[in-house]
């Protein structure tokens, strides 16, 4: 009985210093750093989403992938973006950090335009500014 | 199964394992270090939780590019934007991170965003 008490009471305590804890950590628990890598880390896999794009066009036998040089090319930027991911992830929130990730379609949208001459509509342009408000939102909450 | 049923399930598919992928990433990045050292090679390959995590994340990009294939770049891209909204849930439930006001709005303009820019 008493060490049922004092067992609660500790969990109390250990609940208010938890409570305390998070109130000192100051409001941003997502360090610049971390939004700077995941920012990288987005140019990186947006680098390998141009290539993968630039490959599915000749897919078909195992040895058209495995000679695919732009499909290899493209996981290994892949494989960057994702170390580099995780040593953003390593200090800060995933639910901050993962919707950064939305960042690679702006990039893609720019290399696209200089890449492949695509053509951008007044709406996409819209999309590109709502993904970058969007972001800067989460960047913004992360402080709240 | 009608090409339609088969993006869309190809794209849930790819949204979990990123999802899932992501969660296990951050789960398993505390120990994670950059090195050259035998040591600690090992060290990151007997972090399962971290490894688990990578190869979920690289298997959704190859669901994605299967989807990518069957389907247009202005519907596969937006339904692959259901992620961001698995990874919030997840955070919230594995991780007991705290949403706000702006987290929320700004997942909501990303995902508005994510569809026009492929329209």
């Amino acid at each position: 009985m008493v060490a049922k008490r004092k067992k609660s009471s500790e969990t109390r305590k250990n609940y208010s210093a938890k409570k305390k804890d998070s109130k000192n950590l100051g409001k941003r628990k997502t360090s610049i750093k971390s939004i700077m890598l995941v920012i990288i880390c987005t140019i990186l896999t947006s680098t390998g989403q141009i290539l993968f794009k630039y490959s599915t066009s000749n897919l078909g036998s195992i040895h058209s992938i495995i000679t695919n040089i732009p499909l290899l090319a493209g996981f290994i930027f892949y494989g960057l973006g994702a170390i580099v991911l995780i040593l953003a992830l390593r200090e800060g929130e995933l639910s901050i950090l993962y919707p950064f990730i939305a960042l690679s379609f702006v990039w893609v949208a720019l290399l696209s335009i200089q890449l492949f001459g695509e053509h951008v509509s007044l709406i996409n342009w819209l999309g590109i500014v709502g993904i970058i408000f969007g972001v800067s939102l989460i960047g913004y909450g992360s402080g709240k | 199964m009608n090409s339609d049923t088969m993006i869309i399930l190809l794209i849930l598919i790819a949204a979990v394992m990123a999802s899932v992928g992501a969660l296990l990433l951050k789960k398993g990045s505390a120990k994670f270090k950059i090195t050259a050292s035998i040591n600690g090679i090992l060290n990151i390959i007997k972090n399962y939780i971290l490894i688990i995590g990578i190869l979920m994340y690289g298997l959704s990009s190859v669901f994605f590019i299967m989807a990518l294939r069957l389907g247009e770049l202005s519907v596969v891209y937006p339904l692959t934007s259901i992620s961001y909204i698995f990874v919030t849930i997840l955070s919230i439930y594995f991780l007991k991170e705290h949403m706000n006001k702006y987290k929320w709005l700004g997942i909501a303009f990303i995902i508005l965003g994510v569809i026009l820019v492929k329209m």
